[in-house]
């Protein structure tokens, strides 16, 4: 027996191919967003997932493996949540379509009832960190279904940030200025930061300002520092708009550091230091100005962190 | 704390008031009589491990400070071990040595604190003697034994109606006391408890005396402890095996015996038990030790009304027997979404310190919370209704498992602090990783002969990768980022809290990466490792790039910990902790040597 058969369980038996975690069987209930996807992108995508399993039908038992286990890896992972979707992303470009296939065709059986909505959610993530714009139809769905949770919409959200083409940034904000759900809201404020457009960086600067709400402005100023992230930004290829990206998150903030108190001003503290924004001395200084004993004592101390700034190695 | 009660021992003998028992014995003034009734009742008030009438040492009876305060135990053992191991968890928790009103044999009548009164021979044939509980909030957490015979277990129960005749208040009695449970809200019963009794003749007058004692607090074991015994869950898988194989040798090489298992299924036992202690004074200036293990108050499953319990947290009760005692404490309805913080792997003890003339001699409680993300109430209050440990709060809401030991640890340090901090430095592995992408090193893999996933197909992927590939991924580095500014954070409060400076400071290099929004330890997180010994820490293997014949990520937390006389013994946990988001220390714990230092004399 394989040594690390038993380490994770993810063992993946002759009976589980022809098993109730076989994708392609029949019978099990599709998807809410199969019944929502135009009919065009969803025969598109039948087609596609069809000539992946024709070219590589191991991918979708590496999938599935993986699936199948998911409750039992659950159970034994520290939060009693196991990172899946980075088992599965490590699968590679391969594991693309059999991850669609159970999020917009057949959802995976035999899944307990508790694992099932983590899952879907480790699916979604997958696909979002495989970075493959083909995902997005299928995501685009799922993050317009209003009725969705908040912890999936925040996934999914995140997904289509991080694949991130123009397209994915107009979906996002769609979705974002059609909300009237504060939870909703926030769930897509926390995910959007991973779409490094500035475009993106705008509205959440936008709703850091305008919110009134204190979860939502931590959700804002964490999803800033994310859009703004320095470290993240020298991985990128397409750097044009990061400047730009930084500056703006950078502002707003040290706005958010000015107005705000308690967790939402620890938040933007942190940010600032992940963004790492060259003008943030500046922007420091200027809000200086005017500024009453104890506002500038922050504001101080605010500086004296970032010249010190933690994401820079001492 | 100090505390007094507002007057001291009193007589009233028909219209004569005289001051203290101690002054009515008469032998040093001359000036007033011996009276004919005196109550004078004492407990071990001076922490000698002895009642003694025939000096003033244990006088100072109503005061409860550093110096004077009697204390009592929560009998809460099971000396006999009669309790079942086995049962929901609601009837498990409440077996116990105090659950009865008996005295459970001679151990169990070992953790009753005593009390005496004064042998009056004058007491006259009228006389009748009365002990009443003054503070009502203890009356439902206190019991009084009488002792009735020679015999060790010897003991009644004291019923509040009881009465001593004048023959026992002329021969003097001893009496027992035990609290039937530990302080778990301060707001109900503060630990402390006034004891009155008093003597009354219709004829010669009335005399009363007070006694002042203190429920001992749980006490949790900080780092520097020597350790006393590893536990290691057997969940009977490879990787297990793996980590406890590497872990019995450190335990060998430090000089401890090797881990014992639990068998449970669980991996995870730093998390579902916290090993802790009460003491009350014992004789020849000893403690009288009760050891406790907190359970967890992770709620698995909210819908099973007797056992909601994570079930390897039943270990506690497993463990119960003479002077080990178990402790529940949970709200069902905390909320489930911040469950993880229960863990005790989000529980550590800050080791002892002073700063700004304020000393903490047995350390500090370190938990994960913020105002928006907090462990269950219940337990948290419990934990600060012990008074000696004060809590230290740090922001671990942006991790996933949320918990404290994933990115600060302790260990002894020759300073005049005595120890340092080990804390996670992301910005450190990066630099070490640039580093040697400068000095043309950066095809070198790490991870190497890992796998991330495992199952049995023939695409199994290896999860080697070379540093210049670990530098490139936008994922790795935004988490590891994000981790910098957050755990400086936390350095913060620390530093503030604690009064570090920075060459107190051990950073501790690896990357994080995000789940599910939120961060855990991209490389195996050295930090996150069992200090075995004052001069073993037990890491969890990095499995770091090798570069000229040696894992920079080994040389650069062995370097410095041996300059400070410690050796790193690296362990294997990738597969069955590493992968499942947690390392070496979250998947052990230890049980620790009772310290010398007396916590009656903190003054808290």
């Amino acid at each position: 027996m394989n040594k690390r058969l038993l380490t994770f369980g993810l063992s993946l038996g002759l009976a589980a191919l022809g098993g109730a975690f076989t994708a392609g069987e029949a019978s099990a209930a599709p998807p809410a967003a199969a019944f929502r996807m135009p009919a065009k992108p969803f025969a598109a995508l039948k087609a596609e997932i069809g000539r992946a399993r024709a070219v590589d039908p191991r991918a979708f038992v590496a999938v599935n493996g993986i699936v199948s286990h998911a409750a039992e890896s659950d159970a034994r992972a520290r939060g009693r949540k196991a990172p899946i979707a980075l088992y599965l992303a490590k699968l590679g470009p391969s594991a693309l379509m059999p991850m669609l296939e159970m999020l917009a065709i057949d959802a995976p059986r035999g899944v307990p009832a508790a694992t099932a909505p983590g899952l879907r959610r480790d699916l979604i993530e997958a696909v979002g960190l495989l970075k493959d714009a083909r995902a997005l139809p299928v995501l685009y769905t799922i993050l317009e279904d209003e009725t969705e949770d908040a912890a999936t919409t925040r996934t999914v959200t995140e997904a289509v940030a991080r694949i991130g083409t123009d397209e994915a940034a107009t979906h996002i904000l769609s979705a974002l200025d059609a909300s009237r759900d504060e939870d909703r809201t926030r769930s897509i404020l926390a995910g959007m930061g991973d779409c490094r457009r500035l475009r993106i960086t705008e509205a959440l600067a936008s709703r850091l300002r305008s919110t009134s709400d204190e979860a939502t402005a931590r959700a804002a100023a964490r999803s800033l520092g994310r859009a703004g992230n320095a470290w993240a930004w020298k991985t990128v290829g397409d750097r044009r708009e990061e400047s730009r990206i930084r500056e703006t998150a950078a502002r707003a903030l040290v706005e958010a550091y000015v107005r705000r108190d308690g967790e939402a001003r620890y938040a933007a503290s942190n940010a600032l230091m992940v963004v790492d924004a060259p003008e943030t001395p500046a922007i420091v200084a200027e809000a200086k100005k005017g500024a009453g004993p104890d506002l500038a004592k922050a504001l101080d101390a605010l500086a004296k962190r970032f010249a010190e700034n933690p994401t820079r190695t001492r | 704390m100090v505390r007094f009660r507002t007057f001291g021992p009193l007589l009233v003998a028909a219209g004569i008031v005289a001051c203290g028992a101690n002054e009515t014995g008469g032998a040093s003034s001359g000036a007033a009589p011996e009276p004919d009734v005196l109550a004078d009742l004492r407990a071990d008030s001076n922490r000698d491990g002895e009642i003694k009438f025939d000096d003033d040492s244990d006088t100072h009876k109503t005061a409860w400070d550093s110096e004077n305060g009697a204390v009592f135990l929560a009998n809460i053992d099971d000396d006999n071990e009669r309790c079942k191991t086995t049962g929901d968890d609601l009837t498990l928790a409440k077996c116990n040595d105090a659950q009865d009103e008996v005295v459970n044999g001679d151990d169990d009548a070992l953790d009753l604190a005593r009390l005496k009164s004064r042998p009056w021979p004058k007491t006259p044939e009228d006389a009748t003697a009365h002990l009443a509980i003054v503070t009502e909030a203890a009356k439902d957490y206190v019991r009084i034994f009488k002792k009735v015979g020679e015999g060790a277990t010897d003991f009644e129960v004291l019923g509040e109606d009881n009465v001593f005749t004048h023959e026992e208040i002329r021969a003097g009695f001893e009496l027992g006391i035990e609290a039937k449970d530990i302080v778990r809200d301060a707001a109900k019963w503060d630990g402390y408890v006034e004891l009155e009794l008093t003597v009354t003749s219709p004829t010669k007058g009335t005399s009363t005396d007070v006694v002042l004692m203190r429920v001992a607090p749980v006490l949790t074991f900080h780092h520097l402890l020597p350790a006393e015994q590893i536990w290691v869950s057997n969940t009977r898988t490879p990787g297990n095996a793996a980590m406890r194989k590497d872990l019995a040798a450190s335990c060998k090489a430090a000089g401890i015996g090797a881990p014992k298992t639990i068998e449970v299924p669980d991996p995870w036992t730093q998390d579902y038990f916290e090993p802790a202690y009460m003491s009350m004074p014992g004789e020849g200036g000893t403690q009288h030790v009760m050891r406790v293990n907190y359970r967890s108050a992770n709620v698995f499953e909210p819908s099973k009304e007797k056992s909601p319990l994570r079930p390897a947290g039943q270990f506690v009760f497993q463990v119960r027997g003479r002077n080990v005692a178990g402790v529940q404490q949970f709200d069902i309805d905390h909320n489930p979404d911040m469950d993880t913080l229960n863990s005790f792997g989000n529980f550590e003890t800050v080791p002892p310190y002073t700063k700004d003339g304020v000393s903490f001699p047995l350390g500090r409680v370190v938990r994960g919370k913020t105002k928006s993300y907090y462990p269950d109430k219940t337990f948290a209050k419990m934990i600060a209704a012990q008074g000696q440990q004060p809590e230290i709060d740090v922001d671990t809401s942006w991790l996933l498992v949320a918990h404290i030991d994933e990115t600060i640890s302790f260990v002894k340090a020759p300073t005049p602090r005595g120890w340092a901090l080990l804390v996670n430095d992301a910005p450190m592995a990066k630099k070490m990783l640039e580093d040697a992408v400068k000095a043309g090193k950066g095809d070198t893999p790490m991870f190497v002969g890992k796998t991330w996933i495992d199952f049995e197909s023939n695409s199994e992927r290896p999860a080697e990768i070379t540093i210049s590939e670990v530098l490139a991924d936008t994922e790795v580095m935004k988490a590891s980022a994000e981790a910098a500014a957050e755990i400086d954070g936390q350095l913060e409060v620390l530093k503030t809290e604690l009064g570090l400076a920075d060459d107190e400071i051990i950073h501790v290099p690896f990357l994080h990466i995000n789940y599910s929004g939120r961060s855990a330890a991209y490389q195996p997180g050295l930090v996150n490792g069992v200090y075995v010994s004052d001069t073993r820490f037990g890491a969890p293997d990095p499995h770091g790039p090798v570069i000229n014949g040696k894992d920079i990520f080994k040389t650069a937390f062995s370097e410095p910990l041996a300059k400070i006389g410690i050796t790193v013994d690296y362990i294997e946990d990738w597969d069955e902790y590493h992968l499942g988001i947690g390392e070496v220390h979250c998947g052990s714990n230890s049980t620790r040597a009772i310290p010398e230092e007396r916590w009656w004399k903190s003054g808290r």
